[in-house]
């Protein structure tokens, strides 16, 4: 029943509709529902995942417009199964931890609606077959997003995010849920913007967006010659950036904190950043044939050049962002950072491996990076959302000593926690250690550099928040393990963590194995001219294991409090300060491009839409009419004249001539008679003669 | 077949002529014996519509044109006499006025029947002579006035007629209406012109027209009611015999003179027609400017090509048949309102009609919007046929014609509104004569629908 597949994706969305519908039932309903659409998807990815092994690509299809090209259906490759079995299950899980830590929170059915939509959003999104539908997924799930971060739209403090009161630069630094969830839209509709013009170009290009025909990469020697491929390129894959939350858009992801943590764990965490990175990943084959093409048409250098610089926007993310986390207050902002981090390492895993080796190297690093992060980082944001429960506060100033009293939580974060960091066994080592290794091998100095420092700076902060609100004198009472609903999903996937990575050899083949039967796959290649690196893997070995135990040794058993130090020097403060403003990047954008266009928005109000059109429609207009049908009034005023006195007084006259004609008198008729008769006899035959 | 209908429809109108004439003291009789025979004349007449012959016999022939008219006024008369019930009592010779109907009647279906000068002119003159007597009938002084000025200037036309016979004959050679001799164009000119005289003064050609209003606007208006269309219908059909001889002569020059005075008829009847203050005096003005339509009608058959003579023919008889039914139930209903031997009534005193009889008013104001031109009514076919026939060939006609229904509409509203939107108690009197007008205006109703069934 190959038709079952599209529940992958109209699962969710049926879900969607009936909890519309069934808005006024219980939530335990309501969940169900949500949480069966769900499932049904998850299940239908398996269902595909096992059509695959046997070594046949599903690809169900329906027109849908006809004059663009675009179908909808299912298309399950390697790429997209794989993909698809990540999110829907890790969305099923998190659906499951949703009916427990939503529970009495308000906003019921909003919170499923949104939540079914954009699992079906992502589905779509994943498993389409052209580019059009893909970003009708896409926008999807930016609508649920946008809704989600601010699902608790009435702003109370508790759902903020940041220090109420501290200002960068003049700007607010302190954020409610209403202005993220505009700032998560905005941010990442620009990127939109870039896609849809790149999409929009293929369509010109080809006559469709299949995905089919954009891998036979036809469009690349075309666009080439019109001088605008590398143009190309950055639109197309800015919507990607903004997405994946890459400087410099990763600013929405950090606000984006505001939502529920069930949310937060499973758009901004597992599941919607890594889209961009899907994008990406979706686009390595046809980048390597584009390669092809063009080095058949000497341009051997531009294919490269962008993975170059896709490789250095990953690593440079990657880096500021754990810059921003080993100074945050907040448990989720920390994690926030880190996911931004970690999708610097995606893109940078992605471009490296694509120039090393080929798009095979690109999809398997950049996979299993995606993988491996989604499960750990789901676990932490899901404990982290047990924890913030629990101790009814987001700052890790108020947690502390909850090893105690929240065992299995604890041993949870904990597994997630080492996976991050990157120390072997753990799943987290082994991807990390896949991407740093390819870096290496292209010889790119810079994002090698960048990319092992920002290990050793993972590592740092994740033990750092690990001690504060695990280890220490406790801070809170009456804290206590979550039910299981909620406990089960993040404990499995913590242990999920470690399994996976022991099991790493066999499953890394596998992988591999199901990603060859990938759209546009083809065999080894190396595009980097460059030679290795070497030492890189052996030095992030190092500074993750070293600045793990370091620092969890400092803040646990010593009880180290560096900020009352920090806060001396002032070299420090204002290094602390820089790096807690976020570099005054939020600030620098607020008071440029915001501010900038607020002022444009409102002289254009001011001089054109009052002074110019308003002034036009309501004075000029009616002044000017005004004055025209004045001066018609004496035209009026004459042609009235005209028409009820003058005509009126001549018809008169006529009546009264001709009633004079009438004198009653019969001698007069006669003489009429004879005299009109004579006088037409005299016409007549004067005429003719 | 054909001699024989004539003769019975002579025979039918002329005993009846006789025994009016001898039953003059039995009121009921002579008015039954009257119906009777116009009954059977239409009956008659029908049967030889149907069946026209082709070809003149002797003196005699017809065609269905003839015959149609012919048809109209013997039923628009029946309805007349059913009016005439209840007023002819108060005269002191009712029998002659039926005697004297059925004359005229004689003398019309002379007129539909004549291949000849002599039928043609005896015919005529016996219609005329009828008709001055009839004007004459009631005795008041109003009518004896009209009448005398109508019969003064008949005198006067008769001359002309007789004039115009004589050089008509001479040219021709012949006593036949249907030959086709060759005229001379200042001789047809000439003959034109004098039947122009001579039979439009009876319609009210401007300038022959100059009894009329004296005539129609004061005397009884019971007699009236049958001289005024029965006259029409007389002079179209004079009109149109006598131009199968006259207008392959002068074929341009027909047009441009009938049209001519049709113009000058009718903006004189209209504009003189704004201002009347009394409902005769309003309804002899409205009769010139109908016989000014007609006249068009009449100038039209000399126009040559596709449908005209055919749209002229149609539109003259449908008009025919709106102006014989309209005219004969105004008239009749301004001898409901007249007193015995009064003066004639103004507008003004028409208030209140609306609300004392609502059903009469209606039957007036249907029969005035007829004569109006108001669609789907019959006035409005009869004159759109009259308006198209020019149209190709000579579009000034057509157009100023437009232009005076236009000013006529302003009088016909005026009466309309005297109707309703004036105060007072009018009484009408002689339920016979009221109900007459109200099957006038049925019939104009009725007869609306007429084109849809049978077209040109």
């Amino acid at each position: 029943m190959t038709e079952a597949l599209l529940l992958a994706w109209l699962g969710p969305y049926i879900a969607t509709f009936m909890v519309l519908i069934l808005s006024k039932a219980s939530w335990k309903a309501k969940s169900i529902i949500a949480i069966t659409g769900i499932l049904s998807s998850a299940l239908a990815s398996t269902l595909g995942l096992l059509e695959l092994l046997t070594g046949h690509e599903p690809h169900l299809s329906y027109t849908w417009i006809k004059t663009l090209g675009v179908n909808i259906g299912v298309y399950f490759d390697g790429l997209s199964t794989l993909m698809a079995l990540v999110v829907s299950w890790l969305s099923f899980l998190i659906a499951v931890y949703s009916y427990e830590y939503m529970r009495g929170e308000g906003g019921e059915t909003r919170y499923w609606i949104f939540f079914t939509f954009f699992v079906g959003s992502m589905m779509l999104l994943i498993l389409s077959d052209n580019l059009l539908a893909m970003f009708v997924g896409w926008e999807g799930t930016g609508l649920a997003s946008y809704a989600l971060i601010g699902h608790w739209f009435t702003d109370e403090e508790e759902r903020w995010v940041g220090d109420p009161g501290r200002k960068a630069l003049g700007i607010p630094m302190w954020f409610e849920p209403s202005h993220s969830g505009l700032r998560a839209l905005t941010f990442t509709r620009i990127g939109d913007v870039g896609m849809i013009f790149g999409i929009a170009t293929l369509h010109t290009l080809l006559g469709t967006t299949l995905l089919s025909e954009v891998s036979k990469a036809t469009w690349a020697s075309r666009l080439f010659t019109a001088g605008v491929l590398p143009a190309f390129l950055w639109l197309l894959f800015l919507g990607a950036i903004a997405k994946s939350a890459q400087f410099p858009f990763h600013e929405w992801l950090v606000t984006a904190m505001t939502g529920p943590t069930s949310v937060s764990a499973l758009i901004h965490a597992a599941t919607m950043v890594k889209a961009g990175v899907y994008f990406l990943l979706r686009f390595a084959p046809f980048l390597v044939a584009a390669h092809l093409a063009l080095n058949a048409i000497g341009a051997p250098n531009i294919i490269p050049s962008f993975l170059e610089s896709i490789a250095l926007l990953g690593a440079f993310t990657a880096f500021i962002m754990a810059t921003m986390a080993i100074v945050s207050r907040e448990l989720k902002l920390v994690l926030a950072f880190s996911t931004a981090s970690q999708l610097g390492y995606m893109f940078l895993g992605v471009a490296a491996g694509t120039l090393a080796i080929g798009s095979l190297g690109g999809l398997a690093s950049g996979f299993s990076h995606l993988m491996s992060h989604a499960v750990f980082k789901a676990a932490l944001f899901l404990a982290a959302g047990a924890v913030i429960h629990a101790v009814h506060s987001r700052f890790i100033d108020d947690m502390g000593g909850l090893a105690a009293s929240m065992k299995l939580t604890t041993i949870a974060f904990l597994l997630a926690a080492l996976s991050l960091s990157g120390i072997p066994p753990f799943a987290g080592f082994w991807t990390k250690d896949e991407i740093i290794h390819l870096t290496a091998e292209d010889g790119l100095v810079i994002p090698t550099i960048l990319a092992v420092t920002t290990a050793g700076l993972t590592a740092i902060y994740t033990a750092r928040v690990f001690a504060r609100v695990f280890t220490g004198p406790p801070k809170s009472e009456h804290v206590h393990e979550p039910r299981p609903a909620m406990l089960v999903p993040y404990l499995f996937l913590g242990v999920l963590s470690l399994l996976l990575g022991l099991a790493w050899p066999i499953l890394n083949t596998g992988i591999e194995g199901l990603l060859e039967h990938t759209l546009g796959v083809q065999g080894q290649l190396r595009l980097t001219e460059h030679t290795g690196i070497s030492g890189a893997t052996e030095a992030t070995l190092t500074l993750a294991l070293g600045g793990f135990l370091v620092v969890l040794y400092l803040y646990s058993s010593k009880k180290w409090t560096p900020y009352p130090r920090i806060q001396a020097s002032k070299l420090l403060s204002s290094l602390h300060g820089f790096l807690y403003d976020r570099w005054y990047l939020n600030a620098v954008y607020y008071r440029t491009i915001v501010a900038g266009f607020q002022a444009l928005s409102s002289f254009t109000s001011k001089y054109i839409d009052r002074g110019v059109i308003d002034t036009f429609y309501h004075r000029v207009l009616p002044a000017s009419f005004i004055a025209l049908s004045t001066s018609t009034r004496l035209i009026e005023s004459a042609y009235d004249a005209i028409l009820h006195v003058k005509l009126v007084n001549g018809f008169k006259a006529l009546w009264s001539g001709f009633k004079q004609m009438q004198t009653g008198r019969a001698p007069h008729y006669l003489i009429y008679f004879w005299l009109g008769f004579s006088i037409i006899l005299l016409i007549i035959i004067l005429w003719v003669i | 077949m054909t001699t024989e209908l004539l003769l019975a429809s002579i025979i039918v109108l002329f005993s009846s002529m006789l025994l009016t004439l001898f039953l003059e003291r039995k009121h009921n009789i002579s008015f039954t014996i009257t119906i009777i025979s116009l009954g059977l004349a239409s009956i008659l007449n029908g049967i030889s519509l149907l069946n026209p012959p082709s070809q003149p016999i002797g003196e005699v022939s017809t065609d269905a044109f003839s015959q149609a008219l012919l048809l109209i006024a013997l039923l628009d008369m029946i309805i007349a006499l059913i009016g005439f019930r209840d007023p002819s009592r108060e005269y002191k010779h009712p029998g002659g006025l039926f005697l004297l109907v059925a004359a005229s009647v004689l003398g019309l279906l002379g007129i539909a029947w004549s291949g000849s000068i002599l039928m043609l002119f005896a015919s005529w003159m016996l219609f005329s002579v009828s008709s001055y007597a009839l004007m004459a009938i009631p005795r008041d002084g109003f009518s004896a006035s009209g009448a005398a000025k109508y019969g003064l200037m008949g005198l006067a036309a008769t001359n002309l007629f007789l004039l115009f016979l004589g050089i008509l004959v001479s040219s021709t050679g012949t006593l036949s209406l249907y030959t086709h001799t060759p005229l001379a164009i200042t001789t047809a000119l000439g003959l034109m012109t004098l039947i122009l005289a001579s039979v439009g003064f009876k319609i009210g050609v401007f300038p022959f027209h100059a009894w009329l209003p004296d005539a129609y606007g004061y005397a009884d208006p019971l007699p009236i009611s049958v001289i005024a269309p029965l006259s029409k219908t007389a002079t179209v059909l004079v009109l149109y015999k006598l131009s199968v001889t006259l207008i392959p002569s002068a074929r341009d020059l027909w047009t441009l003179l009938f049209g001519t005075m049709a113009v000058l008829t009718m903006t004189y009847g209209n504009i003189t027609a704004l201002l009347q203050p009394g409902l005769q005096g309003l309804l002899a003005y409205s009769s010139i400017a109908q016989a000014g339509y007609l006249l068009i009608g009449v100038a039209s058959l000399a126009i040559q090509g596709g449908e005209t003579h055919r749209y002229a023919l149609y539109g003259l008889a449908i008009q025919l048949l709106a102006y014989s039914l309209a005219k004969t139930g105004l008239f009749l209903f301004a001898k409901t309102l007249r007193k015995k031997e009064g003066r004639p009534i103004l507008l003004n005193e028409l208030g209140g009609l609306g609300q004392v009889d609502p059903l009469l008013s209606a039957s007036v104001a249907i029969l005035t919007l007829s004569l109006m031109g108001m669609p789907p009514l019959t006035g409005f076919w009869g004159k759109l046929y009259l308006f198209l026939a020019p149209a190709s060939q000579a579009p000034w006609l057509t157009g100023l014609a437009l232009l005076n229904t236009g000013i006529a509409a302003a009088y016909y509203v005026r009466l309309i509104k005297a109707l309703y939107w004036g105060k007072g108690e009018p009484k009408p009197s002689y339920p016979a004569t009221t109900a007459a007008v109200k099957i006038l205006a049925v019939l104009t109703l009725i007869t609306g629908v007429i084109p849809f069934i049978l077209g040109p």
